[in-house]
């Protein structure tokens, strides 16, 4: 203890004052009589045990020196330096994903886990405090707080993303943010393997909060829907991670036009799976499948798909450059080169690019054609310029130059030139078209060039009305045709969330089915769902690892204690009146 | 003091007095007051008829001799009567005079009560022992005064109350306590009710100094208890003092009443008044003396 206004110790004058004033005051006469008979029975109270005798003989001179010195002790402003067995910093990984919410007892394990970090809170009051949350990207929420309030509102406003934890980016951020200094690091998790956690030093010490309860389970694995001539064909796979038998009903929902499909009874043997298939469904964007168990999780009893025809194959014409195949291989698509028979064969579920112009007319799908085999090129100069498409959204041409190009198709749109002539053009079909090889220009040396073929596919490929399935807070570039933006809604029409650039955009964290809204008439169905990691759910036990780190260096921490005093000084000096009070005036 | 505890010209002052009572209870030697039995005095009291046994020197034979019939003229007979005064000799009789006052008392009591020719018996208990005096006659009245004057100092450690039995004599005709009263009203109780069978007048005189009634000390003082040392610190303000006063009439009034259940007078003897003013003139208001 320590004070830290220790100039004001003259007032111990005061005290000492009254000190002396009870040192001098009078003193009591002695006066023998006959008998205290009636005197005693007018003070009969002082009659007690002599301690209790001085003290109420003396009350008014013990509260008084005790308001005084109290008094003196608040003015000296006295503090407690707060030794912890830890200091430096705290920080604390708060594992977001869909698997916190598992309840037991009515209580998720994200907010058994957000009550156990407000404790470790409220204890280390003072201290510097940093909250990382989980993800593909892990966040602070809160940076080195040492105020208590503002960390406990930081987690109260901690909600699970639903996206997988990928603990060890969250662990490799945490150490990142500790650097040298020393740090208590506390992982509020389901489950983590130690040997995940780097190998503790010195400066930090490690503790996982991890939850050994015992869950139910049942989880719907795996659910696939593909439309068929006939209808939409639907397979889903339960899967039962309990010991025990569990029995429910499946619900199949189209969640746009809200009609149930199928319901139906099921029963999953304990560990096992079970596999179930629907036919002849009627054809829907997208399909909801859910299971009504009696569980403890309930984040993966439900499950969406978008039925759109997303292509995610191209087949190139082996007449064209190599370099082609490896742009498209570049932007992830799964590539095969072909004659122009098996172009044809494959025309119907791939993306076909050739140089055939004859592929334009044929086939229901859009093509892209680079080069044109039955025209001769002829020389051009000049600048590129474009004209707004969602194509060139990311893929700028301006530095490209090409020495030769085909002559353009009358009917079809111009969506860039070189000087005066068409560049790219586009079908009404929506077919893509550059009229020029890759011998002629240095397109493919920029790195334009696997965007703007990414971006081709994307408008190529997915002409339908999905855009895929993606995982919580996924990021992915999208591409729309308006430079509007898109703006995503859930299948009720809720507003959710919006983006002015396509490339930023992030899917939704809540598991469902959403609209993205690129115009007013655009709008194309994905739907968000968990990652396959998420729908298992694993316990492990707690530990700590890394020793408790010394006090050497640490920072004080000065608790200001005064305060708390004035109160007693006001009782005090309720309890003097008192006394005086009844006492009335000495003499 | 010794020689001078009570002056005899005041003595003399009080030879017109005696002791009255309505206690039928007299003794058996002879006195100067008359009994309800007929005796042997000179004071004609009645005639009635002869009986077989009578003695035959008490028929008034004049009777005889106009009636013709024999008659026994009776005198009244006059009888003495026992006194027993009880002086308290606690501690607290110490106090301001208290002392001097109670043995005046004493002495003066004693001397009304010898020239009436009664018999008179002091008692008090001195150093844990009980002293008594008993006389007769009123050449006595030195001997009363001579034993009362070597009492130089109430230092009995016991209880007034207590120790009172020991020494009364048997067959009182009045009992005189002379006391400061300052004893738990049970013990009174106690007392007043075994005295009703040993004494039918019972009178207590309780002595009590100015600054009893009245408190005079000023500012903070601690009040020791003379007998048991006990301590009272006390700031005098009126509130205390009326509190004292209110106290101590609660104590009297509840005295009071005890003695009124069982039988017994009891005046105050007040210090600073004198002895001869309670002997001539309060007494006499009451009937005590006559």
């Amino acid at each position: 203890m320590g004070f830290a206004n220790l100039i004001n110790s003259w007032t111990v004058l005061f005290p000492i004052a009254v000190l002396l004033y009870y040192f001098f005051r009078k003193k009591y006469e002695v006066k023998t009589i006959s008998s205290t008979m009636f005197w005693e029975q007018s003070m009969r109270e002082t009659k007690v045990s002599p301690y209790l005798k001085n003290l109420q003989k003396n009350a008014l001179f013990y509260l008084q020196m005790a308001t005084l010195l109290l008094l003196l002790f608040i003015l000296l402003a006295p503090f407690m330096i707060k030794e912890e067995a830890i200091h430096g910093q705290t920080i604390v990984v708060m594992d977001t994903s869909a698997s916190m919410l598992v309840e037991k007892d009515g209580l998720s394990l994200f907010d058994k886990h957000k009550e156990a970090i407000k404790k470790m809170v409220t204890e280390r009051s003072g201290q510097p405090i940093t909250i990382v949350s989980t993800g593909k990207e892990p966040m602070t929420v809160i940076r080195e707080e040492k105020n208590a309030e503002e960390v406990l509102s930081a987690i109260n406003q901690l909600e699970v993303s639903y996206e997988h934890e990928f603990m060890e980016r969250a662990i490799e951020f945490a150490q990142s943010i500790a650097a040298d200094s020393e740090v208590d690091i506390h992982i509020f998790t389901d489950s983590l393997n130690q040997q995940v956690l780097p190998e503790a030093n010195d400066t930090m010490a490690w503790t996982v909060n991890a939850s050994d309860l015992n869950y139910r389970n049942v989880s719907i694995d795996k659910f696939g829907a593909v439309a068929t001539p006939d209808g939409t064909e639907a397979i889903i796979k339960l899967l039962n991670r309990t010991e025990k038998n569990i029995d429910g009903n499946i619900i199949l929902l189209d969640p746009i036009t809200k009609t149930t499909l199928v319901k139906d009874a099921f029963m999953v043997e304990g560990e096992q799976e079970l596999l179930l298939s629907f036919k002849d469904l009627p054809t829907s964007l997208a399909l909801t499948a859910s299971i009504l168990v009696d569980d403890d999780y309930a984040a993966d009893n439900e499950a969406h798909i978008s039925l759109g025809n997303e292509t995610t194959h191209a087949i190139i014409d082996n007449q064209l450059h190599e370099l082609i195949k490896k742009a498209f291989e570049a932007v992830g698509l799964s590539v095969s080169t072909g004659s122009k028979n098996e172009l044809t064969a494959a025309m119907d579920d791939s993306i076909v690019v050739t140089n055939d112009a004859a592929y334009l007319l044929s086939g229901t799908k859009p093509i892209i054609l680079i080069g044109r085999n039955d025209e001769n090129p002829e020389e051009v100069t000049g600048v590129i310029s474009t004209k707004s498409d969602s194509l060139f959204s990311i893929a700028d041409l301006s530095n490209v130059y090409v020495s030769e190009i085909y002559p353009a198709f009358d009917e079809f749109q111009t969506i860039a030139m070189i000087g005066n002539k068409p560049f790219i053009q586009k079908s009404s079909r929506g077919d893509i078209i550059i009229l020029a090889d890759v011998e002629m220009t240095d397109w493919p040396l920029h790195a334009s060039f696997p965007l703007f073929i990414w971006s081709a596919i994307e408008q190529v490929g997915a002409e339908g009305n999905a855009i895929g399935t993606f995982t919580p807070n996924e990021r992915k570039a999208v591409l729309s045709s308006g430079q509007s933006g898109i703006e995503v809604f859930t299948v009720d029409d809720e507003y959710v969330t919006s983006f002015t650039d396509t490339s930023s955009f992030i899917a939704p964290q809540l598991p469902g089915v959403y609209k993205a809204r690129a115009e007013a008439a655009n709008e194309k169905i994905f739907t968000v769902q968990l990652e396959h990691e998420e729908l298992d759910l694993k316990t492990g036990s707690s530990y700590r690892i890394g020793k408790a780190i010394s006090g050497e260096g640490t920072v004080e921490n000065k608790w200001m204690f005064g305060k708390y005093f004035i109160l007693p000084v006001l009782l005090l000096l309720l309890m003097e009146w008192e006394v005086q009070r009844r006492r009335g005036y000495p003499h | 003091m010794t020689e001078e505890l009570i002056p005899n010209q005041l003595l003399n002052r009080l030879g017109a007095l005696s002791i009255s009572t309505k206690s039928g209870r007299l003794g058996h030697h002879k006195g100067t007051h008359r009994s309800r039995k007929t005796g042997s005095s000179l004071e004609f009291s009645d005639f009635r008829e002869y009986h077989l046994g009578d003695d035959l020197r008490h028929i008034d034979w004049n009777v005889y001799a106009r009636t013709g019939q024999p008659f026994i003229k009776q005198f009244l007979d006059e009888q003495e009567m026992r006194i027993h005064i009880v002086l308290d000799s606690t501690k607290s009789m110490q106090v301001e005079g208290k002392w001097d006052y109670a043995r005046q008392l004493c002495a003066g009591l004693g001397h009304i009560a010898l020239k009436s020719g009664d018999t008179v018996s002091v008692s008090t208990r001195i150093h844990g022992q009980n002293r008594l005096i008993r006389k007769k006659g009123i050449l006595q009245r030195a001997a009363i005064t001579k034993f009362l004057s070597s009492i130089e100092e109430p230092n009995s450690e016991s209880g007034f109350t207590d120790n009172l039995f020991g020494h009364i004599p048997k067959a009182v005709t009045v009992l005189f306590l002379v006391t400061d009263g300052l004893e738990e009203t049970d013990n009174w109780e106690h007392l007043f009710k075994r005295l009703r069978g040993i004494c039918n007048d019972v009178r207590v005189i309780l002595v009590q100094s100015k600054s009893e009634e009245l408190p005079s000390f000023e500012g903070d003082v601690r009040l020791v208890d003379i007998e048991n040392e006990d301590s009272v610190e006390v700031t005098m303000t009126n509130r205390s003092i009326c509190q004292y006063i209110e106290a101590k009439e609660i104590h009297e009034g509840k005295l009071f009443a005890l003695s009124k259940k069982y039988g017994i007078q009891i005046i105050h003897g007040h210090v600073h008044v004198g002895v001869m003013t309670l002997l001539t003139k309060k007494m006499r208001q009451i009937g005590w003396l006559e």
